[in-house]
């Protein structure tokens, strides 16, 4: 006869545990999260909601091998959907007043920098906002380690395009940053 | 030169995302070829440049024990009663379904929508293996017999022709079919899935003939199996203290169906098929007990309360079909 007990065992061992997917992944999400909306309190609060949603959808989340694209995919739309209830600019402005002129919050020791420091981080980030989607979100995703697969995967993007997608964002960048610092 | 890298090419070269084969070559043409060596150089510099002015930012200090405690924090709000909150896997976001997941996957562990389907399927097999088995012997009789209770069903044509595709069915898997070893290998795919489009026929075909009340022989039962005029003086009585909406319908029905099982006996019920079809109606109880608990907890949980008449729903087919099954062997007698 057909037996519960068997199908139950079968399907209630996950493919992976929600622990490990914390421990594993959990650095990326913040860094990503971080990267887009550029506030340490913001980034946990995103890292917070991207792993709540995975909680919620364990038995619908991608494979091991995937999970990290679909974390950081599912971090960089938090993201943004955080940032676009704030206006971006002020925001911005503002934390970069705050953190140029406090300098130590206590919570991070990377604004807890000189003030050339500041200057540079604030440079490279408005060079990073001139670069178009998803050619900027290639440059996060790979500076977070991730295959071009995975970053295939995250953006929903054709894998063959990602060499591109990253070399033209990198060549964006180097343009924008360069003319910005007065690098080049 | 010829065969120069493009640009995706040559980000994919220096990302080590080549295949093996066309990594060796990039690197070859690379080393032959000026314009490509200058590129090469060129978005070296550029990614170098590009990871220094982010190398403050990556430098950020994630604060792993904070973002654990805060999750871990959510999480046990979202599920007081669980205590590994982190180890359950289950799907969805309101808070009051998760409690209810939590208590249905300690009472058998299935996720709602598996367990839905689970119990469907589990339905539906029994169902058709119950017919086969029911309708056995009356194939074995004599044509006449046969004959005869086909101009009994002529009024439903339809019904008629599904019993009749079935009847064919039946008749060239029977060696198969008819004896009762054929429900031990309901694990089987290949056995059960024909068995199984057999048995969604059946449940249409059968309950199509209750509904209709066509035919002279089974109009009393059905008329019995009737929610609107069936009494609820079979009703459990562990079940009375029910209030819930609609509950009462399924009930009445389920009692009435189990009378006319009853009224059939063991003649036209087989003991194997008896405790076959038990088992099953246990397996519904089970599910049916787990979400009415959960929806007289909580009146405003939907879910639990969809997935309770589901369960009815599951069960009055099943001794729907059975019911109906019985009849018609003990008007093939």
């Amino acid at each position: 006869m057909y037996s519960v007990s068997q199908t139950m065992e079968r399907e209630a061992a996950p493919t992976l545990v929600f622990d490990d997917a914390f421990t594993l992944h959990h650095r990326a999400v913040y860094r990503t999260a971080y990267a887009v909306v550029r506030d340490v309190g913001l980034a946990e609060d995103v890292t917070q909601e991207v792993f709540l949603k995975l909680y919620h959808h364990m038995d619908a989340v991608p494979g091991d091998e995937l999970l990290r694209a679909w974390l950081l995919r599912v971090a960089i739309n938090v993201a943004r959907n955080t940032l676009r209830g704030r206006s971006r600019a002020n925001a911005r402005e503002e934390e970069f007043a705050k953190s140029a002129t406090a300098g130590t919050d206590g919570v991070t020791t990377a604004l807890d920098v000189d003030y050339e420091r500041r200057t540079q981080i604030e440079e490279a980030r408005r060079a990073l906002d001139h670069i178009k989607e998803p050619m900027r979100s290639c440059l996060l995703l790979k500076e977070q380690g991730l295959s071009y697969r995975e970053i295939a995967s995250a953006l929903s993007v054709n894998e063959v395009n990602v060499g591109s997608l990253v070399a033209r964002g990198r060549k964006e960048f180097a343009r924008v940053y360069g003319k910005i610092g007065g690098r080049r | 030169m010829k065969n120069c890298l493009d640009e995706g090419t040559l980000q994919a070269y220096l990302d080590g995302e080549l295949s093996p084969a066309t990594m060796k070559d990039a690197a070859a043409h690379a080393a032959a070829c000026d314009a490509c060596a200058d590129a090469v150089r060129e978005a070296e510099a550029e990614l170098s440049m590009f990871a220094a002015a982010f190398a403050y930012e990556d430098a950020v200090v994630v604060p792993s024990a904070r973002l654990r405690e805060r999750l871990d924090a959510s999480i046990a709000e979202l599920q007081p009663s669980a205590p590994p909150p982190h180890a359950a896997t289950m799907t969805d976001a309101k808070p009051n379904l998760r409690q209810w997941l939590a208590t249905l996957a300690a009472s058998f562990t299935l996720s709602p929508a598996r367990a839905t389907a689970f119990a469907t399927l589990a339905a539906i097999v029994v169902i058709g293996v119950i017919i086969a088995n029911v309708r056995t012997p009356e194939i074995d009789k004599a044509p006449t017999e046969m004959a005869s209770n086909k101009e009994n069903s002529a009024s439903v044509s339809t019904t008629t022709n599904v019993q009749n595709a079935n009847d064919r069915d039946l008749a060239t898997s029977q060696g198969a079919a008819r004896v009762p070893q054929v429900v031990e290998s309901n694990g089987d795919n290949a056995v059960t899935s024909p068995r199984r489009g057999v048995g969604v026929e059946m449940v249409k075909a059968s309950s199509r003939q209750v509904r209709a009340k066509c035919q002279p022989q089974t109009r009393t039962m059905a008329a019995e199996s009737n929610v609107a005029k069936a009494t609820d003086g079979a009703r459990p009585s562990d079940e009375k203290e029910l209030a819930l909406p609609g509950e009462e319908n399924y009930l009445i029905a389920i009692a009435s169906l189990n009378r006319v099982i009853e009224a059939g006996g063991d003649v036209a019920l087989r003991p194997a098929l008896r405790a076959d079809l038990e088992r099953n109606v246990a397996e519904l109880d089970k599910a049916i007990t787990a979400s009415r608990r959960k929806a007289q907890r909580n009146p405003q949980d939907k879910d639990a309360k969809d997935f309770l008449f589901a369960a009815y729903q599951s069960k009055v087919e099943l001794l729907t079909t059975v019911a109906d099954q019985t009849q018609m062997a003990a008007l093939g007698r």
